[in-house]
């Protein structure tokens, strides 16, 4: 688990993305692919996480499967900011 | 009896009716008339074009019935972009879809309005394509052509005062009118919005030769105009890549809508007549408009940008594809030239286009009773040659003398009266300069022999 604000900033991501509020622990237990995300919303947020954190993730990263545990995607933004 | 009797009768009676001769179909096609941007195609088109032909990028099959999801993205992404929004923000363009040229969205709106409204007349602004006739007259719609007196764009209160008396109608605006060249201004565009929301018109507004990249300094922002207005239900906008990026023959048009039923409606003509909008030159249109983004927003929104058309492009088109034709272009590190450079083949394009209008002007308004319209946008404007004889005989000798066919008013839904001693003719200036001024010579040799 992150503690670094890292998760409260993904949050805020999704939030303004999605226009929705979430709980940490609703988006913990449902993963994020449960969330109602269409192609385009998909890939704003995707693009919003990555201006948010200033990265860039790996070409072949970026698909749906990327959402699919909210922890693991926590860290995979650590590790891209970490470069 | 003979199976082709009824294509036969269908001729005939055509045939008396337009300049398009249907037995000679292919003629009108290749002319100083004929409304196609004969000018060079960006380079950028031509490297991508060829690139994706090589690689068989998508050819081999048929694209999505909405369109390739590159292209409606991509123009999703534009159209809000313009409007002021981001790109995933609703409430303007919420439905792109890609078209077998502008042609197919005409027919398809045209379909859409007669089956869906139930005040069934279209108001045509101006003299205009006519293929906007053609269709009204297909699907049984009344229509009423609104020209002024001298037969060009009417003035906005008259239009405006047309709209609100035919409540429910469609109302169909080319901007820059095709064929004068003509073109509203910013308050005459709200004005007409106001009246078609008011009223619940629906404005088809046909925007295939209003480029921003084309127009320059000119360029009203049509798409922040109607979202200002909150009038976006109330519009379809048809538009264009082929005609604007001399890529005619790529058949290249899409529709910006609010209606979902409209866009599912496009989407199953694509789907049912295989309507769908040519493959291979996705490539080049998607970089055409993250050239365009860019070049419109700069520096500063560049990097979120960048990384917008390479989400797009990988969900799209995968990895590899990316990494074969994209990649160099969106993370060059002299992205902000090579866009410039894009702009520049472009600008070449309008330097002729405004050289063979200025050609006209020298050669042709001094003469007597010929009077040319303003081109304000795109590469199409008029010229009221004297008339000798009806309408069509006079535009049959002119067509011969010039060694080209000419389209005059009556192909654009306003035939010229007995009693008007003049015609239009449309002239095309997105053509080589030296064709150009040679067909403008023989013009106007003949108008001053006549």
């Amino acid at each position: 688990m992150n503690d670094n604000g890292i998760e409260k900033r993904v949050l805020a991501v999704l939030k303004d993305t999605l226009k929705k509020d979430y709980t940490i622990e609703q988006i913990r237990t449902n993963g994020l692919a449960s969330l109602e995300v269409n192609s385009m919303t998909f890939l704003m947020l995707v693009t919003n996480i990555e201006n948010e954190f200033d990265i860039e993730f790996d070409d072949d990263e970026i698909n749906y499967e990327m959402f699919g545990d909210f922890d693991k995607f926590c860290t995979l933004i650590e590790k891209r900011m970490e470069g | 009896m003979k199976l082709n009797s009824w294509f036969e009768r269908f001729i005939e009676e055509n045939n008396n009716k337009s300049e398009i001769n249907y037995t000679d179909l292919v003629s009108q096609k290749d002319s100083i008339s004929d409304g196609i941007n004969h000018l060079a195609i960006p380079k950028i088109y031509r490297r991508l074009i060829c690139e994706a032909i090589k690689n068989s990028d998508n050819i081999n099959g048929y694209t999505q019935s909405e369109g390739h999801p590159l292209l409606v993205y991509g123009l999703q992404y534009y159209e809000r972009m313009l409007a002021g929004l981001e790109a995933d923000e609703d409430g303007f363009a919420d439905y792109v879809r890609i078209t077998a040229g502008a042609t197919a969205a005409i027919q398809m709106s045209i379909s859409y309005y007669a089956n869906t409204y139930e005040f069934k007349k279209a108001l045509i602004i101006g003299m205009s394509y006519y293929l906007f006739d053609k269709a009204c007259e297909q699907q049984g719609i009344e229509k009423e052509i609104l020209c002024d007196a001298n037969g060009l764009c009417p003035r906005t209160n008259m239009l405006c005062k047309r709209i609100e008396e035919n409540k429910g109608a469609l109302v169909i605006l080319t901007q820059p009118a095709n064929p004068t060249g003509e073109l509203y201004s910013e308050e005459d565009l709200k004005m007409i919005l106001s009246s078609c929301k008011e009223s619940g018109c629906i404005l088809l507004l046909d925007l295939c030769q209003y480029d921003e990249m084309i127009m320059g300094e000119d360029f009203l922002n049509v798409n922040k105009t109607i979202y200002k207005a909150n009038a976006g239900e109330n519009v379809w906008i048809i538009n264009s890549i082929s005609k604007i990026r001399a890529i005619a023959g790529a058949r290249m048009g899409y529709i910006v809508t609010q209606d979902e039923f409209f866009a599912d409606y496009i989407r199953y003509c694509n789907e049912m007549f295989c309507f769908n909008h040519a493959l291979g030159y996705e490539n080049a249109v998607f970089t055409d408009i993250f050239y365009r983004i860019v070049l419109r927003a700069g520096e500063r929104l560049k990097k979120k940008i960048i990384r917008n058309f390479r989400n797009i492009a990988l969900q799209t088109v995968g990895v590899t594809c990316y990494q074969r034709v994209f990649k160099d272009i969106l993370h060059s590190e002299t992205l902000m030239e090579e866009a410039a450079d894009f702009k520049k083949d472009i600008d070449n394009n309008m330097k002729i286009i405004n050289n063979n209008y200025r050609f006209c002007i020298d050669n042709l308004s001094r003469i007597e009773g010929v009077e040319i319209s303003e081109l304000k946008g795109g590469y199409n404007f008029c010229v009221s040659i004297p008339k000798r004889g009806d309408e069509k005989s006079t535009i049959k000798k002119l067509s011969e003398r010039a060694g080209t066919n000419l389209l005059s008013q009556k192909d654009f839904c306003y035939p010229a009266d007995d009693s008007s001693d003049r015609i239009w003719i449309r002239i095309s200036s997105a053509l080589e300069l030296e064709r150009f001024q040679a067909y403008i010579i023989k013009i106007k040799e003949w108008i001053e022999n006549e």
